[in-house]
């Protein structure tokens, strides 16, 4: 039996590399898991995915006979980095090495690995629809939930530049009505005062003498939609130039056109919208092809028959359809879903970027592996045994 | 806070309206129309939902009007119109020779007027301008485009107007 340690190094090392932290972090994800999935009925996949899972730390109202009862407990950020470490201590570090645990060690690196993916993933993963009328091509995807404030300079010709200046919202969504930030950039002539965001709100028509209207309009709040795809997001801004002078407006996710600031000959037009990243190809829909199962209105199978065109304009026919995805330079394009409407048949594509990808997959057949040396070598140490004589 | 981040504006994203009035950005805007190429949009009130200038120094205006009551009818509104560019009055029999165009799907009194221009309000009168407008009426309401400027520049604006007219629209429904 090994000494226990005394230094403060040794102790933290004991800790988290101890069975008992396992099972605490390990019983507190499966607690996350559970009034995560539940809360997704209330409050929509997104926003729980963001309280129980993205999170270092949450409180749970605990309904007890109707009774509210906070609950504070580790998020599953925090959770996830804790069992990293104790895995990392406890099943690599202090392990013993040899051939009879080699199967274990690869087990537990590769679930090391699954948890480093999706740290990676995390951070830098992207998706966004990308929907397209037949005939149509586009290179770019929008994000379903991020949003932008977004602000593209057009020369005296309407000619636009090549880049927009944007603002991420984790800099706005917590300007409540009542909270202002003033942001700017040293190729503008003037600064954006933001303002009373909404995430799902109507524009209406203001009463006469309304003191909030701005261009006779309001922001009308509505009710937080589960599904946040689902919400239109609103904002008010007023941009002050360096003379003083001030114009408000506001700006609307849904808004036909953005609003327009102009500086001497130079235009630039401020919008609120879904975050948008560019492919380094496109895609053109030639034809989509919806299959239904008979005598229904049920879609069997969407096809969509794209080209991908390239950077240096080659052009490459290509199908998209259910779980077959094109791939090309660490972009998936799926086939998502498709809409009817006045202007024809459009087809919905996901187009993913993750550059751990393809880590769970390799994580996974680490995992078997590993899993499959360690009962081999059980069962070969098992028939080695000799065969215990029966004793009357 | 300082704007750092910047995204790349894709070829194929198409190009906002600038300057566009917060009813166009909203949606709130039963009125479509196009800005012909070179035309700019002046403030607009309401006898003016649409109200354009052209020229190189804005000479020529272009504007919608809509009035409920019609003005007193297409005879009356082509004659304050000649008046306003000191001409005589036509009668209903002048009136039924003047050619027609279709403004927002009605047939209406197609007027070109050339003299000396005196805008509703003006003390002095411009001369050298041509006026040229549809009167149209649907019920008791009355639809008019007028175009007025200087006669050249009015002259080399014909195209562009028609093409205005053309694509002048009224949506019946909220969008």
């Amino acid at each position: 039996m090994s000494a226990k340690p005394t230094s403060p190094s040794g102790k933290l090392f004991a800790i988290l590399s101890s069975y008992g932290l396992a099972i605490t972090v390990l019983s507190f994800l499966l607690l996350d898991t559970f009034l995560g999935t539940i809360s997704q009925k209330d409050i929509g996949l997104l926003d729980s995915q963001r309280i129980y899972f993205d999170s270092w730390w949450l409180i749970h109202d605990l309904n007890i006979g109707g009774t509210l009862i906070p609950l504070p407990l580790p998020g599953g950020g925090l959770l996830m980095v804790i069992l990293f470490f104790n895995m990392l201590c406890g099943a690599v570090i202090r392990m013993r090495k040899g051939w009879r645990t080699i199967g274990n060690l690869i087990s537990h690196l590769a679930i090391l690995f699954m948890l480093a993916a999706g740290f990676v993933s995390f951070l830098y993963k992207t998706e966004g629809a990308m929907p397209l009328f037949e005939g149509q091509a586009s290179d770019q995807y929008q994000s379903y939930h991020e949003r932008t404030l977004e602000v593209h300079r057009y020369d005296a010709s309407g000619k636009g530049d090549d880049k927009a200046l944007i603002i991420p919202m984790k800099h706005f969504a917590d300007l409540d009505p009542g909270k202002a930030r003033t942001f700017f950039a040293k190729d503008l002539p003037f600064e954006i005062q933001v303002t009373g965001y909404q995430r799902n709100a109507n524009i209406v028509q203001a009463e006469e003498g309304e003191k909030t209207a701005i261009d006779g309009y309001r922001i009308q709040p509505v009710k937080t939609a589960k599904e946040d795809e689902a919400n239109v997001s609103a904002v008010e801004i007023a941009v002050k130039s360096k003379d003083g002078a001030e114009q408000k407006a506001i700006l609307w996710e849904r808004a036909q056109e953005p609003f327009t600031v102009k500086v001497g000959d130079i235009s630039y037009a401020i919008s609120l919208s879904r975050m948008k990243w560019k492919l380094p190809f496109a895609i053109r829909l030639n034809d989509f092809v919806r299959e239904l199962h008979p005598g229904t209105m049920k879609a069997k199978k969407f096809t969509s028959h794209v080209t991908k065109i390239s950077s240096d304009g080659k052009e490459e026919p290509k199908v998209v359809t259910m779980n077959v995805p094109v791939r090309d330079q660490g972009y998936v394009v799926y086939q998502a879903s498709f809409s009817e409407g006045s202007s024809g048949e459009q087809s919905v594509f996901t187009v993913v970027t993750n550059p751990s990808d393809q880590w769970p997959l390799w994580s996974c057949v680490a995992v078997a592996i590993g899993l499959i040396i360690t009962f081999l070598g059980h069962l070969v140490r098992f028939l080695k045994k000799p065969l215990k004589t029966k004793t009357a | 806070m300082e704007i750092t981040q910047t995204r790349e504006i894709s070829n194929y994203e198409a190009k906002p309206k600038l300057n566009a009035y917060p009813q166009e950005r909203f949606g709130d805007e039963r009125l479509r129309w196009e800005t012909p190429a070179g035309w700019a949009q002046a403030e607009r009130s309401q006898m003016r939902p649409v109200n354009l200038t052209f020229g190189p120094n804005k000479e020529g205006e272009c504007y919608l009007a809509m009035l409920p009551g019609g003005a007193g009818g297409v005879l009356a509104n082509v004659n304050r119109w000649r008046k306003q560019m000191a001409q005589p009055e036509l009668t209903e029999e002048d009136l039924a020779k003047l050619p027609q165009k279709t403004l927002m799907g009605i047939q209406g009194v197609y007027v070109t007027v050339d003299g000396a221009y005196t805008n509703v309000g003006a003390s002095e009168a411009k001369p050298d301008q041509r006026l040229q407008g549809i009167v149209a009426s649907l019920g008791e309401a009355g639809l008019f485009v007028k175009m007025v400027g200087p006669k050249a520049l009015v002259e080399a604006n014909t195209a562009a107007f028609d093409q205005f007219v053309a694509s002048l629209k009224l949506r019946t429904q909220q969008q």
